[in-house]
Order: structure tokens, then sequence, then C-alpha cells
């Protein structure tokens, strides 16, 4: 009983000073000249190691941007709210609800996982606040003709082959491909962006296969791939089960004149660590790199590691170029309001450490930058790009050596 | 007293139903809305785990197919999916009544173990099946916008959830539920025909369970199958909104509900990075020290407030 009572005790004092705390962030902490700007990110969870890096590359964006004088406007700060989605779409609706209605953020940006980032577009749309996508890369997004939503980081999952295309048509020339891609939203519309372009260009889908999130073992799948003996394997897949294919298919000693997998895991830091020696010569679409020649890139790259002692990815790459993207449209618009930030960011023309970002409407997408993708090899431990030739930082090896001849 | 009690408790609907028209802040009618949902599928999972005993770790089959139904409607035929919200709970009953007739013959882990395999078996169908759209999902754009709306609409369901729970209870299927609950056996050699009774659970379950899925489906506006028929966050997550609220209570679930989704909402937007671990500590001393949940402790709980008043009053005479 006495337990009991103290517990009581507890959780009443939890929920006051909960209430408190809650109560100071809708009321007058915050000041009321403030340009708020509202990320949602996974920051816990399944998907918290891509959040914090996009947190993270955020903040050195706003510091920077800081330093040169281009957060305040007009006597107003530019001010960053982050909210955590947990990786799971209702929490990310509550996160878009909160930082609309009780912090009236003057846009949004965010958005790891294609169904957070749907969500959180969606919830943009309806009560018309500008939603800037950062990594949420499934087709609908930009398809639905929502004028709020804007996508300029990320490519649609299906056009992110844009470079794999010209150098498959320019140097492997495959007949029989294999696909194999995990079932979620990125691996289907990769998937099917990919299959379609085979079906284009006449070249036989041998082997085309879903698997489950999170699988890892590969093995049955992989044997049975090797029976329709494929030139080339596409495979869309996250971090632990793209290093656990390359894996399995070493110890198979299955070999193919090329691997490529469809961005996502196959270019993260963790990939090679996890795969060891067996990353070498896996490529993969990409859509940045840190030899990029885009100007800051390799300030990007070197500064994110001396700060955080850790290596970025496209992922941190696309969040630290949409910081400029928010700060550049919110200097230009003529006035802060939902419509005029739009407006601002329709008219976006700015090179960044992706590329140049426009938002325009093309193949049924609106507000949709047209991405710019490169492939990349992996080489003695290092990711090389090998395509577009013009920005190449290694030659591209094809046909990879057989395992057993390394 | 019980004219108090009563007064209390029109006094409580009252101040519910007119809330919407003082708070207008739409953030904080999310918050409600998505409590009335979790209410609704908790004391749906009461009314088979918490009277009739029968432990379900797949009732997000029933929730997901609820969404579904609403979802397909509107992604295949173009009809609002509002029309979900009849054809979302028939859908989870018609799913629901092979499962019974199959599942029942099962007891306790067995029972449990089944219908834990039932959500992963729909997850993967709907995965894979050709006309969900898969892993995709469905994304639409409600016609309707306005949380007031969306309040109303969630707690009438709720009243209607609550209310025929309450119904079943307290005829004479309720006691033949608890019976069973208690003592499947004793039961049985008292003439109770067990596996029917426990399907006169299991549909209305199933059916208010799917209300809430395809509520959700309305108002959330995108589902696909890895969320709708999630183990943890829907199967598992029901269970504990229960358990918190208080398991074979009539207002438990919706208590546990709100707990659950103001506490979560709350520590996730003041505690950073902390708050799964706040917040999984503070769900574990609740189990730990409310075993029978904060509705289920209720007597207890006046108990040590009762005893807190004497305590005083003696001080007062020392």
């Amino acid at each position: 009983m006495k337990k009991a009572r103290w517990f009581l005790l507890t959780l009443v004092l939890i929920m006051g000073l909960a209430l408190l705390a809650g109560c100071g962030d809708g009321g007058g902490a915050q000041s009321a000249d403030a340009i708020k700007v509202g990320i949602v990110l996974p920051i816990t969870g399944s998907e918290a190691m891509f959040g914090t890096m996009e947190k993270n590359s955020f903040e050195m964006a706003y510091e920077e941007l800081k330093a040169a004088g281009k957060t305040t406007i007009n006597g107003k700060q530019i001010q960053l709210l982050f909210e955590d989605d947990q990786g799971k779409q209702d929490v990310a609706k509550s996160a878009t609800e909160k930082l609309i209605n009780q912090d009236r953020v003057a846009m949004l940006s965010g958005g790891y996982s294609s169904a957070c980032t749907n969500v959180i577009a969606g919830s943009a749309q309806a009560m018309t606040t500008p939603f800037l996508a950062v990594t949420g890369s499934s087709d609908e997004i930009t398809k639905q003709g929502w004028q709020f939503v804007f996508r300029g980081t990320a490519a649609p999952a299906s056009k992110y082959t844009g470079a794999l295309w010209e150098m498959l048509e320019q140097v492997v020339k495959p007949k029989n491909v294999a696909i194999i891609y995990e079932n979620t939203d990125f691996g289907l519309s990769s998937a099917k962006g990919f299959r379609e372009d085979c079906q284009k260009r006449g070249i036989n889908v041998v082997f085309d296969q879903a698997y489950e999130h999170g699988a890892i073992d590969f093995k049955p799948m992989l044997a049975n791939m090797r029976n329709t003996n494929p030139e080339l394997v596409f495979a869309v897949s996250y971090v632990m089960d793209a290093a656990m294919i390359v894996k399995q298919m070493k110890e198979l000693d299955f070999n193919t004149n090329l691997f490529v997998g469809g961005g996502a895991g196959y270019t993260m830091p963790e990939f090679k660590e996890n795969a060891g020696d067996a990353s070498e010569y896996i490529s993969s679409t990409t859509l940045w790199v840190p030899s990029v020649t885009w100007p800051g890139a390799d300030d990007y790259f070197k500064n994110y590691k001396k700060k955080y002692n850790k290596e970025p990815d496209y992922h941190g790459a696309q969040a630290y170029a949409t910081m400029y993207v928010i700060a550049d449209a919110l200097n230009r618009a003529q006035e802060l309001t939902n419509t005029g930030i739009q407006k601002a960011l329709k008219e976006t023309d700015i090179e960044t450490i992706m590329g140049p970002i426009k938002f325009e409407d093309w193949e049924g997408y609106t507000n949709q930058n047209k991405p710019i993708t490169y492939v990349v090899q992996w080489k003695k431990g290092n990711l090389e790009v090998i395509w577009p030739e013009s920005v190449k930082s290694s030659d591209y090896t094809y046909p990879v050596p057989k395992w057993r001849e390394r | 007293m019980k004219n108090v009690n009563l007064l209390l408790k029109l006094l409580l609907l009252v101040i519910v139903v007119i809330l919407p028209l003082v708070i207008k802040a739409p953030y904080q009618l999310h918050i409600i809305i998505l409590i009335f949902i979790w209410a609704i599928i908790g004391t749906s999972w009461n009314l088979l785990g918490g009277y009739a005993g029968q432990v379900s770790f797949g009732h997000a089959a029933f929730f997901g197919v609820g969404a579904y139904a609403a979802g397909l409607l509107q992604f295949h035929l173009g009809i609002s999916p509002w029309w979900g919200m009849l054809l979302g709970p028939i859908a989870a009953v018609v799913v629901s009544l092979p499962i019974g007739v199959i599942a029942f013959r099962l007891r306790g882990p067995y029972f449990a173990l089944a219908m834990l395999a039932l959500g992963e078996i729909f997850r993967l169908l709907f995965i894979n099946l050709p006309f969900t759209n898969g892993a995709k999902g469905i994304l639409i754009m409600p016609a309707i916008t306005t949380k007031m709306f969306y309040y109303y609409v969630g707690l009438a369901a709720l009243l209607l959830t609550v209310g025929v729970t309450y119904y079943i209870i307290h005829s004479k299927i309720g006691y033949y539920l608890v019976s069973i609950r208690e003592d499947q056996d004793a039961a049985t050699s008292l003439g109770i025909p067990t596996t029917l009774y426990k399907n006169y659970a299991l549909l209305p379950s199933a059916f208010f369970t799917g209300l809430a899925g395809a509520l959700y489906m309305n108002y959330v506006a995108f589902i696909d199958p890895n969320i709708v028929f999630n183990l943890t966050n829907v199967s598992v997550m029901v269970i504990m909104v229960v358990m918190l609220g208080g398991v074979a209570t009539t207002w438990g679930p919706t208590v546990g509900a709100a707990i659950y989704i103001v506490l979560g909402e709350v520590f996730r937007t003041t505690l950073g990075s902390a708050n799964v671990l706040v917040f999984g500590v503070l769900v574990c001393l609740i189990i730990l020290f409310l075993p029978n949940g904060i509705v289920g402790e209720i007597d207890m709980l006046r108990g040590v407030l009762a005893r807190k008043k004497e305590g005083a009053a003696g001080g007062v005479k020392v």
C-alpha cells in the first residue's frame, strides 16, 4: 500500500510536470517574431540512424547560414523545430498536427520513410502549409497534384536509375537481368521502374522476386536466381539485408558480370563494415557522393566527419541541401505567409551540394526536381563514382572478377 | 450515492460533447480523436480478452481489414471511404467467422499464438495480393478536414462500442463469458456451449475493431500493410492499452488509451531522444504497482486517498 501511494504521487508529479512543460511550449516561451520551420524526422526507432544524420546535417547547414547572416529576415530569425516521428506514421501525423496548429510553423520539412512522408504531405496539403520533403521517395508523393508539397533533393524511386541506364546501354548491354527487392514501398517502386525500363529495351527479366523486410537468409532465393543465369543483378535493399545478400552470394560462389544496388543500403558506410570484402566491386545507383563536383560537397563531407566523427552519405547531403533551399526560399519570399512561401519555393533556382534544384511539373509529377543520379562502385573500401564519365573518380570495373579469382 | 454517480456521468458526457466547441485547437482535438480510435479497439479487445479471457495477439487483422475495406473502396471504385465505416466492420466480422471456428478449438497460449500468426498472415497477404496495392499502401486526400467532424464521429463510435459491450456483459452472455474465463471445464460441465459463446464475444469484438480501422483510414488518410497489420504497434499496443486502463472493466480501455496517447505524445515532444525509454519505464511501473490497471485498482486508489485523509485528520487530533 505504501509503495502504491508513493508510486501514485510520482505518477501525478510526472504528469503535472509534463503538462506544465507542454503548456510552456504552446505559450509565449518562443519569441513571436521567429520564422518557424518544422522538421519531422525519425530520431528514435529503427530509422534513427538516418534521422539523426539528417538532423545533424540540418543543424550544420543552419549554423553555416547563420554565420552568413541568412537566417535573419527583416529582423525575424529562422527557427528550426525538430519533431521525432519514431518511424511511425500516426506519430508523424501527430507531429505534423502539432507543428502546424500548435507551433504555427511557416513551413514544414523532413520525412524519411515513404509512409511517414506520405502522411506529412497529406496533412500539410490539407492544411495548406508548404512542405519540402527531404528523403521520402515514393512516386506517389509528388504525383497527387498537391500544390503545397515540394520535393527537391529526393528523386521519385522509379527515377533513381537514370545514370545506370546510360551506363547499361553504353557498356554492359545486358540480355538477362535479375531483380530482387525488399517488399516495401521504396523497393516496389524502384523494382517497378527498373522492370518497365527493361521491357522498353527488350531485356529479359529472368528472375524477379521480392523478399520480406528484415529477412536474413537469402540463400534459397540466391540459389534459385543462380539457376536462371543472369548477367546483371539489380537489388533494392536497406543496410543489413544488403550486406547479407552480397556475403551469401560470395559464400555460394554465385558470379555475375555486375551487381547493382538501387541506392539506400548499398551506399551506406555500414554496408561496407558489415559486408567486409564481399562489398568489393558492388555497384549502386546513388543521388550523391562526396566526390561530386558540385561546390561545397567536399566541404560538407569533411566538416560533418570532423564535427560528428562519422561519415555522412547521401541522406545527410539531402538534409543539408534542403536547409539551403529553405533559407533561400524564405529570403526571397515577398511575404511570409503559406502562399508567399509556396510561391517562393516554386520559383527556386539554386545550386546546392546535390546539384541545381528547381521545382517543376513533369511526367505527372508536381513540384518535383529533376534528379541527377550517379553510379558508384566500391573499390578497396572506397565508394568511387564510375558514371557519368564526366564526373567519374575512378574507371568502372566490368565485368567484375569472379569471387575465386580475387 | 447512486444519483450522484449518475449525475457525474451525465456531467462528464455533456463536457465531452461540448468540448470541441470550447477548445477549437486542432492539435488537441487530434490527440483526442486518436484516443477515441484506440479506446474503441481497446474496448473491443477487452470484450474477448478481458471478459471472456481469450487473449488475442492478432487484433491487427480485424483492424487492418476494416481499414482496407475503406481504403480499397476509394482506391478501386472511387467510392467515398466513409462507406467503409459500414463495410469495414462487416468485412472484419466475415473474416472473424472462420477464425473463431478454427482458433477456439485452442486454449490459452495456443489460442494466443494462433491469433498472433493470424495477424502476420494478413500482413503478408495484403503485401502480396494483387488488388491491395501491396506495400505501397493507399493514400487518399480526405474530403473533410475539420477536426470537429472526426471528433464527433469518433465519440459516437466509442459510445456505441462501450454501450454494446456493456449490454453484452450485463446480459446472460456476459456471465457465460466470465465463467468461461474463470474455468472453461466447469462452464462446459454446467452446459454452456463454450465455443459458441466465445464466438459471441469474438464477433462484436471484430466488428468494432473493424470500425476503428475504417475510422483510422478516413482520418489518417494513408495506410499500408506494415502499419495496420503491425504486431507491435497495433496487436500488442491494444493489449497495453487495456492492461494500463484495467482488464474487464467498462471504461478501463478508454482510460488506458487516454493515458497511453497523452503521455506518449507529451514525452515525445518534451524529452527528445529519451522519450521511448521513459515511456517504457513508466509502463513497467504501472504494470508492477497497478497490476489490474488504473480502473481495476480504483478501489485500492480510493483506499489510499481515504487513508491519507484519515492520516491528516489523525494528525490534527494529536
